[in-house]
C-alpha cells in the first residue's frame, strides 16, 4: 500500500476549516429550532419524573470531558507523536460511547409520559443529540482507523483537527439543550 | 465496470487489480433493495411487531428507507470513493471516459453538474406530468380523472414537492452552479469534490421517494405539509418528509461546496470586486440554504416523529400553529433560494448579449444581498389569516420593502440595456420574458403583502397564479435561458435560433394565457386544493387547462430541441457570445482540465467599453475540441 500522503497547503487547510465551520454553523440551526419548539410546545415545564442525569447532565459532563483527549490528540498529531495521539483518540472513543449510552438512555427507559409536552420534546432532543453524537463517533473511529494505517502525520492531521471541532460542537450543543430542557 | 485500488487522495494508484463489477446504478438499486428488506423486516417482524403484523409499518418503512438510501449511495460508488478511503483502506474508483461516467459517483464537477441537470430535468418532467393530470381533472367541474379527492391532492403534493425541491432549488444551483462555478472562478476543481459527488445521488433518491409516496397511502396537505392535517393523513406523508430530507441534504452539501469554491478556489487577480454575477447569485443562495435547509429538516423531522411514533407535537392537543411557523420560516426564504439565481442570471447574460458594460454592478450585488437578508423577515405573510393586526404589520412592511432590492436587479438590467446593441438571441428573449413574467408575479406579491387584499384572496387561485408567475416566470424561463446560453460551452455545438425563438414564444404565450386567467379565477372565488368547484368557474378552468397543456408540450419540445442540439447541432467556436467571463476563455467543451494554465485576472468581466480581455494569460486548453 502506498503510505505517501500529500501534505495540505495552508490555503487548503483554511478551506477545509472554513467548510467545516459552514457545516457546523448550519447544524446550529436545528439546535436553535429545538430550543424554540421546547418553549412553544412545553413552555418551561420540566416533568418531575424526568431523570436529570441520564439524557441530561451525565452526557454533558462526558462530552465536555471527552474534548480534552481529543484536543490533546490534535497536539500530539501536530508534533508527530502518533502513538500518544492514538491513545488519546481511543480514550475519547470510550468516553464518547459511554456518553452516547447515557444520552439516549431515555429512549429505552423513561418514567415521564412520552406523549406529554415535556416528554415528547425531551425524547426528540435526545434522539437528535444521539444522532449527532453517533456521527461524531463515526468520524472519530475513521480517524483512528486511518491513524492505525499510518495515514495521519504531522503534515496531514486535518482529520484529527476536524474531529476536535465536531466533538466540541456536539458537546456545546448538547450542553445548550440540557440547560434549556432542565434549567430555563 | 471495474474497481481498482488507489490511495487516500484518489491519486495515481501504486498497484492495480481489476475485478468485474455491476454498473454502479444497478449495484446501488440492488443494495438499496436488500437494505430496505433487511431493515424493514427487522423492525416490522422483530423489534416492533404490530397487531396483525403488517410487513410494512410507518416505523419500519422509515428505518428501511434510511438504510436503502445509504445503501444506494454506497452502491453508486460512495463505498469505494469515500467510505473505504475514510477508514484507511485504499481503493480505486475507475471512471470511464464515455457516457457511463454520468451513471456513477464522480468527483469531476462538470460530470456532477450535468448529473444534477439531468436529475432536475427528470424531476421537472415527472412533476410536470403530475401538473398535466391536475389540469386535466380541473377541466371538468366534477371528479372525472381521479377516483377520489385524496388521489388528486396526493398528485398536487407530488407536483409541488418535486418542483420546489428538485427543480427550483436544484436546477440552477446544483446543475449549472456545480458545472460553471469552478470554471467562472478559474479553478480546475471544486472545493470538496467528494462531498459534491455524494450530493448528486441524493436527488434521484429524493424524487423517487416522493413519487412513490402513494404506495404508502394518500397525503392531502400539498407541498406545505400543514398540521394538524398531516397528522391525520394516511402513511403517504412519511415519504413526503423523507424525500424532502434527501433533497434538502443534497442542496445543503452543494451550498457548502459552492461557497468554499467561490471563496478559496479563485484564480489570482479575481478579487471580491471581480466575482462574476452568477457566482454572487450562487453565494447568496448558498448562504440562504445553509441557514434555512437545516431548519426545515428539523421541522420535518418533528413532523415525521408526529407521523411515526406518533408524537402529538402539532395535533389539536399540541400546537398546530407551531408547525406553520417553523415551516414558513423556511418556506419564504425557499422561494428566494429559487429566484435569486434568476436575478443573477439576468445580470450575467444581458451585458454579454448587449456587449455593453453591466450598469451599476455593485447595486446589483447589493440587491442580491439585501433580498437574501430580507427574505428571512417576511415569512408570516403566509399566515395573515391566523394573526392579529399588530402582528401582521411588521411582516407586511418587510414584504413591501423587499420589492426594493428586487427592483435593483431590474434597474441594473435597464441601465445595461440602455443604448446597447442587444442581440436578440434565444437566451436574450428568454431573459426578457423572465423579467416580464416576474414583474407580474412581483407586483401581485406587493398586492398580497397588503393584509386587506391578502385576507380576501388567501388560499385562492390568485395566490397560485402569483407564485407560478414568480417561480416559472423567473426561474424556469431563466433556466431555459441558461440552457441555451451555456450549452455551447457544455457541448461545443449551437442550437437552432429559429426553433429556440419559436418555442420560447410558444411557452411565453401559453404560460401567460394560462396563468393570467388564474388571477381571475382566484378573484372569482376558486379555492386551492379542490378537484371540484362550482359550475360558473368551469369555462375559465377549461381554458386554463388547455393552455397549461400547451405549455407542457412547449417545455417538452424545448428539451427535445436541446437534446437534438447536444448531439447534432452545428459545431461552434469556443466563445460564440464574445463573453469576457472566465468559463468562455477555455475550450468548449472544456478538456481534461478546465485550464492547463490557471489564468490571472487583470480586470473586471463586465467592462465592454473596449475589447481587452479580462485575463492576462492565454488559458486555452490543449485538449482537442469535443474531448471531455
Amino acid at each position: 500500500m502506498d503510505d505517501v500522503i500529500e501534505p495540505l497547503t495552508p490555503k487548503e487547510l483554511r478551506k477545509n476549516r472554513f467548510g467545516l465551520l459552514l457545516f457546523v454553523t448550519s447544524q446550529l440551526v436545528p439546535t436553535f429550532v429545538l430550543i424554540n419548539v421546547r418553549f412553544m410546545l412545553a413552555d418551561d415545564d420540566v416533568s418531575a419524573q424526568a431523570d436529570p442525569l441520564l439524557g441530561g447532565l451525565l452526557p454533558v459532563l462526558l462530552f465536555l470531558l471527552g474534548a480534552v483527549p481529543v484536543w490533546r490528540a490534535v497536539r500530539f498529531a501536530a508534533v508527530g507523536s502518533t502513538d500518544r495521539m492514538r491513545r488519546q483518540l481511543a480514550l475519547a472513543g470510550v468516553v464518547g460511547v459511554v456518553g452516547l449510552i447515557t444520552q439516549i438512555w431515555p429512549l429505552i427507559h423513561h418514567r415521564y409520559d412520552a406523549l406529554a409536552p415535556f416528554g415528547e420534546v425531551h425524547l426528540a432532543s435526545v434522539g437528535v443529540g444521539g444522532f449527532f453524537t453517533l456521527v461524531t463517533l463515526i468520524l472519530l473511529y475513521s480517524v483512528i482507523a486511518r491513524a492505525g494505517r499510518g495515514q495521519v502525520g504531522p503534515e496531514h492531521y486535518w482529520g484529527v483537527e476536524a474531529t476536535g471541532f465536531v466533538w466540541s460542537f456536539n458537546a456545546v450543543s448538547w450542553l445548550a439543550i440540557y440547560i434549556v430542557m432542565f434549567w430555563l | 465496470m471495474s474497481s481498482i485500488a488507489t490511495d487516500l487522495l484518489g491519486d495515481s494508484p501504486s498497484q492495480t487489480h481489476r475485478r468485474p463489477m455491476l454498473p454502479p446504478v444497478v449495484r446501488g438499486l440492488i443494495w438499496a433493495l436488500i437494505a430496505f428488506l433487511v431493515f424493514n423486516t427487522l423492525i416490522s417482524e422483530v423489534l416492533d411487531r404490530m397487531p396483525y403484523h403488517p410487513f410494512v409499518t410507518r416505523a419500519s418503512v422509515t428505518v428501511g428507507w434510511v438504510a436503502a438510501v445509504c445503501a444506494w449511495l454506497l452502491g453508486v460508488g460512495v463505498w469505494e470513493g469515500v467510505v473505504k478511503p475514510s477508514f484507511g483502506f485504499p481503493t480505486l474508483w475507475e471512471t470511464p471516459t464515455d457516457w457511463r461516467k454520468y451513471f456513477m459517483y464522480s468527483t469531476d464537477h462538470r460530470v456532477i453538474g450535468l448529473q444534477y441537470i439531468f436529475s432536475s430535468i427528470g424531476g421537472f418532467m415527472i412533476a410536470g406530468f403530475a401538473a398535466m393530470l391536475m389540469r386535466l381533472e380541473l377541466m371538468n367541474q366534477n371528479l372525472w380523472v381521479f377516483s377520489n379527492p385524496g388521489a388528486y391532492l396526493s398528485t398536487v403534493g407530488i407536483h409541488g414537492t418535486v418542483m420546489m425541491f428538485s427543480v427550483g432549488t436544484v436546477g440552477l444551483v446544483g446543475g449549472f452552479g456545480n458545472y460553471l462555478i469552478p470554471l467562472m472562478v478559474g479553478s480546475n476543481k471544486s472545493a470538496f469534490p467528494r462531498m459534491s459527488g455524494i450530493s448528486q445521488w441524493l436527488v434521484p433518491a429524493g424524487i423517487a421517494t416522493v413519487v412513490l409516496s402513494p404506495v404508502l397511502g394518500q397525503w392531502t396537505t400539498g407541498w406545505r405539509g400543514y398540521e394538524p392535517l398531516a397528522s391525520q393523513d394516511p402513511a403517504g406523508i412519511v415519504f413526503y418528509y423523507l424525500g424532502v430530507f434527501a433533497l434538502t441534504t443534497s442542496s445543503l452539501m452543494v451550498a457548502i461546496n459552492l461557497t468554499a469554491t467561490i471563496l478559496f478556489k479563485r484564480a489570482p487577480g479575481l478579487t471580491w470586486n471581480r466575482i462574476p454575477m452568477f457566482a454572487w447569485g450562487m453565494l447568496t443562495v448558498s448562504l440562504l440554504n445553509l441557514i434555512w435547509l437545516p431548519e426545515i429538516q428539523m421541522a420535518f423531522l418533528l413532523g415525521l416523529l408526529g407521523a411515526v411514533i406518533p408524537f402529538p407535537f402539532f395535533t389539536q392537543v399540541g400546537s398546530p400553529l407551531t408547525y406553520l411557523e417553523v415551516f414558513w420560516l423556511f418556506g419564504h426564504p425557499e422561494v428566494y433560494i429559487v429566484v435569486v439565481p434568476a436575478f443573477a442570471l439576468w445580470q450575467e447574460i444581458l451585458p454579454v448579449m448587449g456587449q455593453k458594460s453591466l450598469f451599476a454592478r455593485q447595486w446589483g450585488i447589493i440587491g442580491l444581498v439585501f433580498v437574501m437578508i430580507l427574505s428571512g423577515m417576511v415569512w408570516a405573510h403566509h399566515m395573515f389569516t391566523n394573526m392579529s393586526n399588530s402582528q401582521m404589520l411588521p411582516f407586511s412592511f418587510f414584504t413591501e420593502i423587499i420589492s426594493i432590492p428586487t427592483g435593483f436587479a431590474y434597474l441594473v438590467v435597464i441601465g445595461t440595456l440602455w443604448k446597447a446593441r442587444l442581440r436578440l438571441t434565444t437566451p436574450t428573449l428568454l431573459i426578457l420574458m423572465s423579467m416580464f413574467n416576474f414583474l407580474i408575479g412581483g407586483v401581485t406579491g406587493v398586492l398580497l403583502a397588503d393584509p386587506v387584499v391578502n385576507l380576501q384572496v388567501h388560499d385562492s387561485f390568485f395566490v397560485v397564479a402569483h407564485f407560478h408567475y414568480t417561480i416559472i416566470g423567473a426561474m424556469i424561463f431563466s433556466w431555459f435561458a441558461a440552457f441555451y446560453y451555456w450549452l455551447p460551452k457544455f457541448t461545443g455545438r449551437m442550437y437552432s435560433e429559429r426553433w429556440g425563438k419559436v418555442l420560447s414564444v410558444w411557452i411565453f404565450i401559453a404560460f401567460n394565457v394560462a396563468f393570467l386567467q388564474m388571477f381571475l379565477l382566484g378573484l372569482h372565488g376558486m379555492n386551492r386544493w379542490v378537484p371540484v368547484y362550482p359550475a360558473y368557474l368551469q369555462p375559465m378552468n377549461f381554458q386554463v387547462s388547455l393552455f397549461a397543456i400547451l405549455l407542457g408540450i412547449g417545455f417538452v419540445l424545448h428539451f427535445l430541441h436541446i437534446a437534438w442540439m447536444w448531439w447534432h447541432g452545428p459545431r461552434v467556436e469556443e466563445n460564440p457570445w464574445r463573453s469576457k467571463t472566465l468559463e468562455w476563455q477555455t475550450a468548449s467543451p472544456p478538456g481534461e482540465e478546465n485550464f492547463t494554465t490557471i489564468p490571472t485576472v487583470v480586470r473586471g468581466f463586465y467592462d465592454y467599453s473596449d475589447d481587452r480581455s479580462a485575463v492576462a494569460v492565454d488559458v486555452h486548453s490543449d485538449a482537442p475540441k469535443g474531448a471531455r
